[in-house]
């Protein structure tokens, strides 16, 4: 791991982001000058109006709060169980050969008929929602991990039985790090995929959260206030992203650089 | 093979193979061998004779063969890559694998020179450096039986004395069964007690 690319420094890239967005933001806001109808299209200052507005004497911190814990039950429970899918189906090609199957039916599965047929059959309960998502996550995170079981180094695993090493160091020393680029890549991409769904889950069969919010909105054709709680809970997620997913990403990967 | 007539108690490890093959490709035909207490063997061929293959066999990494092995439960192994745990410290390398208390394991640090490398990762220590961690760890086991697999492979060869020195005196400190393989006579001459040669297609012991 000694071998890297040459990257620009830290700096330089914080910069062209922060350009990059700032481009963004001015095309939006020429858009809406252009539309000049802020029902249709508000610009930017006006959502952001809106956004400290609803913080400040609305529900928007109520309802972000309820979604972003079923964004993380919904993915404790898909990495959990698509971590343990995929370890089995990693390490045991007869495990594969026979499951392999149902995972591409269930990875071409729509989120939609997911979320509708766990409401449909358990009722529009809480369980069916998180449930509904996890079922949309658990095979990609399935099939990372597989990937990640695959190429174990087996010499390490011949080293962890002659030195007896007891099965929750091996799992916890052995196999984790080995799994941590597979687990922190299915995580990021996880999260980018659960909170959107978790979104649709909410929209179509739960009474709060952002998903319900902009249903709300949408029944009473207020684009604004759409955009106001979609733009709130995105920045939420890339906050999560950024101090949560990333560092804990870098500290995976420390002895890599080292 | 004149160890029938030692007694039973010191003979820490106990092989007897009848066969293995690879599918119909048989790679080794009867090897009957024994090691005591404190006695490191050497077992010698060239590359590719199926020296790997016999010591997978008596790691127990092996259990598809003929014919039967007795070994020890405390078995400690130095394989031909130092095989660490490249995520974690030096230190951390010997107290996990081999339970020990991080006063023990930098003891165990001390003893190879590796005393003021604890801190750092295995990438960041030279080849030679990782190999005396690997035998670190084994030897931190305090096992009955140590196995090791080409041990001084790839090392400069003023390198590979200084290493066999070392295991030479550590060695001396427990007593403990080694079966050691190389291709190098010279490696063998300097660690072994007694050196026995597989040669043969299926290979057997000379």
């Amino acid at each position: 791991m000694s071998v890297r690319k040459a990257e620009p420094n830290p700096a330089h890239r914080a910069l062209v982001r922060l350009a990059s967005l700032g481009l963004l933001l001015l095309g939006w806001s020429a858009l809406a000058v252009g539309v000049a109808d802020p029902e249709t299209l508000p610009g930017p200052i006006f959502v952001a109006g809106l956004i400290v507005r609803e913080i400040l004497d609305g529900a928007l911190l109520y309802h972000v709060a309820v979604t972003l814990a079923r964004v993380a039950a919904a993915f404790f429970l898909a990495m959990s169980i698509g971590l343990a899918i995929g370890l089995f189906m990693g390490r045991r090609p007869a495990a594969d050969r026979w499951l392999d199957p149902w995972l591409v039916v269930f990875l071409n599965l729509p989120a939609l008929v997911t979320i509708v047929l766990c409401y449909l059959w358990i009722g529009l309960t809480e369980v069916a929602a998180i449930l509904a998502v996890a079922i949309n996550k658990i095979p990609m995170v399935t099939v990372l991990i597989r990937e990640g079981a695959r190429a174990f180094d087996p010499a390490l695993s011949d080293m962890a039985s002659v030195f007896r090493m007891p099965p929750g160091k091996r799992l916890r020393h052995v196999i984790l790090p080995q799994l941590a680029p597979y687990v922190a890549a299915s995580a990021r991409t996880g999260t980018a995929l659960i909170w959107k769904i978790v979104l649709v889950v909410e929209f179509l069969g739960r009474s709060n959260g952002v998903g319900f919010q902009i249903h709300l909105y949408f029944q009473l054709f207020d684009v604004p206030m759409v955009l106001a709680y979609a733009l709130a809970f995105i920045m939420v997620m890339l906050a999560v992203e950024a101090f949560i997913l990333q560092p804990w990403e870098t500290a995976a990967n420390r002895w890599r650089r080292a | 093979m004149g160890d029938g007539g030692k007694p039973l108690a010191a003979r820490v490890i106990s092989v007897r193979l009848e066969r293995k093959g690879f599918g119909s490709a048989e790679v080794l035909g009867p090897v009957s061998l024994d090691i005591a207490r404190g006695e490191c063997v050497a077992l010698l061929g060239p590359s590719g004779i199926g020296k790997t293959t016999l010591l997978r066999i008596i790691a127990g990494l092996d259990k598809d063969f003929e014919g039967s092995v007795e070994r020890p439960e405390r078995l400690a192994m130095v394989f031909q890559e130092p095989t660490l745990l490249n995520w974690r410290s030096a230190l951390q390398n010997i107290m996990i694998v081999a339970g020990l208390s991080s006063d023990a394991a930098q003891d165990a640090l001390e003893a190879v020179g590796l005393g003021n490398k604890s801190g750092l990762f295995p990438d960041q220590l030279s080849l030679g450096q990782r190999r005396r961690l690997a035998l670190a760890r084994a030897l931190a086991v305090r096992p009955d039986f140590l196995i090791m697999d080409e041990p001084f492979a790839s090392l400069d060869p003023d390198r590979v004395l200084a290493m066999i020195n070392l295991t030479r005196t550590l060695l001396a400190q427990q007593p403990v069964a080694t079966l050691f393989v190389t291709h190098a006579r010279e490696e063998a001459d300097r660690l072994a007690d007694r050196i026995l040669v597989l040669s043969g297609q299926p290979a057997s012991l000379a």
